[in-house]
């Protein structure tokens, strides 16, 4: 064989072996599936967006909504994390592309809980789309906004928000009703979620037990666009009021977080 | 469709002019991009681009991709792509021709439990149409990419507008269609770029 040739071949052989995956998300990939019912007495599992855990969490014995234990999730005033005021726990590869996915949690309002203006008590932010080259901070931010879902306490009720323009903050709007919420009582939050960048995924979320997306003649899911771009969002509960500086410390109670496929799977 | 290319086809046959003057010269270009399809996003490109040997219809060209940035340098990830081509003309026509094959190597430098973005490199086979009329010219490339699971194609319109002797001004569409074999999952993106190209001799 000529010595060309064989450079040709040689030369083909190192591209196919070096060939990579193709850059867009293979849809329907695993979740984790998740508990995290604080039941070893840590907060372990989780990732942290916060100052410290020792500042920002405490496993307590009272309130609980099962088992022994549940969290004790504090924000002061100042704690200034990732561009916000927050103190959130986060579970990763929790909302992947094309998957239908689970989630439930407890969550109890302090009575001494002060404010009025917007909390996130959970939401599914959205992610860079590595794949194709993204990350957190492009230079200049040309791309931040709202997460595309969340659950957010305001005025004493619970809104559903919803948020359609990744290049923007202020345009989340409102899905259902918003419901009321007493202090110093538990609600279980159910969400059921298909996730995707068209119109085929659909939410569907209830707490105790009652719907809070709106009807739409057949059930309770609600058809939206619930991801940016492919790469998925991920999971995260606790406080977060972005650039809003609250005057107070605010404490909201957590307990049985659980991720699954099923929802005999997130059960309480 | 079909009639208008060859239409066009037939016009360059009678349209007898000058070398193409760019095949022979060296140019050095930049562009910036960052109207993604989903959302705003910076992209820019330095590209150098060679006669490979004087007077002759292969050019050589390599392009470096910067993500998330509008000032080159990227913490994050790149894209290098050389390119070999092989012009079936050598005269300036409404419409002609270009072959060629190169590799595509992607760079991602992203350290994030939450990234599945790996580096490889995928060979690449560019076929364009390209034109010249006046002060102005187009090409249009179609590069396959071939990866371990599937395919890509982008097509890459490009319209240039000579503003001198040694600058020109350019306007580019890219829109990449991506498709995983096994499970028949496509995607469609694309990206608008503008930029400044400059011959070097």
């Amino acid at each position: 064989m000529k010595t060309y040739l064989k450079f040709l071949l040689f030369g083909l052989a190192i591209a196919l072996f070096s060939c990579g995956k193709v850059p867009t998300s293979v849809p329907n990939q695993p979740i984790s599936h998740f508990v995290g019912d604080f039941e070893n007495g840590t907060v372990s599992g989780f990732r942290y967006l916060l100052i410290d855990t020792t500042k920002n969490t405490q496993i307590v014995n009272n309130p609980v909504r099962k088992g022994k234990y549940a969290l004790k999730n504090i924000l002061h005033p100042d704690d200034f994390v990732n561009n916000g005021y927050r103190t959130e726990l986060a579970i990763y590869n929790s909302a992947n592309y094309k998957s239908e996915v689970y989630y439930s949690f407890s969550f109890w309002v302090d009575s001494n809980y002060l404010d009025t203006t917007y909390n996130l008590v959970c939401q599914w932010q959205d992610l860079p789309y590595y794949l194709q080259g993204e990350d957190w901070t492009p230079s200049p931010t040309l791309h931040g906004s709202a997460p595309p879902i969340s659950l957010t306490y305001v005025n004493n009720t619970i809104e559903l928000k919803m948020n359609d323009n990744p290049s923007s903050s202020n345009q989340t709007f409102l899905v259902g009703e918003p419901l009321k919420i007493k202090k110093g009582k538990w609600y279980d939050v159910v969400a059921h979620i298909y996730w995707s960048d068209d119109k085929t995924a659909y939410q569907e979320i209830s707490i105790n037990g009652k719907s809070i997306t709106p009807f739409n003649g057949l059930d309770y899911k609600y058809y939206h666009r619930n991801l940016f771009n492919r790469a998925g969002n991920y999971f995260k509960f606790g406080q977060y009021r972005g650039k809003n500086k609250t005057e107070h410390t605010n404490i909201i109670y957590f307990d049985e977080v659980k991720i699954g496929s099923t929802l005999n799977e997130v059960a309480l | 469709m079909r009639q208008l290319f060859f239409l066009c086809l037939l016009l360059s046959k009678f349209i007898h002019s000058q070398e193409i003057s760019s095949l022979n010269k060296s140019s050095f270009s930049v562009d910036f991009g960052s109207l993604g399809s989903r959302y705003i996003y910076p992209k820019t490109d330095i590209n150098f681009s060679t006669s490979l040997i004087k007077s002759s219809v292969f050019r050589v060209s390599a392009r470096l991709r910067s993500y998330g940035t509008l000032y080159f340098f990227s913490k994050t990830a790149y894209d290098f792509t050389p390119l070999m081509e092989y012009y079936f003309t050598k005269t300036e026509q409404l419409l002609y021709f270009s072959a060629g094959i190169g590799m595509d190597a992607r760079i991602r430098l992203v350290h994030d439990s939450r990234s599945p973005a790996t580096s490889s490199v995928e060979p690449l086979v560019s076929l364009a149409l390209h034109g010249n009329y006046k002060k102005v010219s187009y090409s249009v490339p179609l590069w396959t990419r071939w990866y371990s699971n599937g395919m890509a194609y982008v097509i890459l319109p490009q319209l240039n507008w000579e503003l001198n002797e040694k600058n020109v001004l350019f306007v580019r569409y890219e829109m990449n269609y991506l498709r995983i074999s096994k499970n028949i999952s496509r995607e469609w993106s694309q990206d608008v770029f503008v930029g400044l190209k400059r011959s070097l001799n």
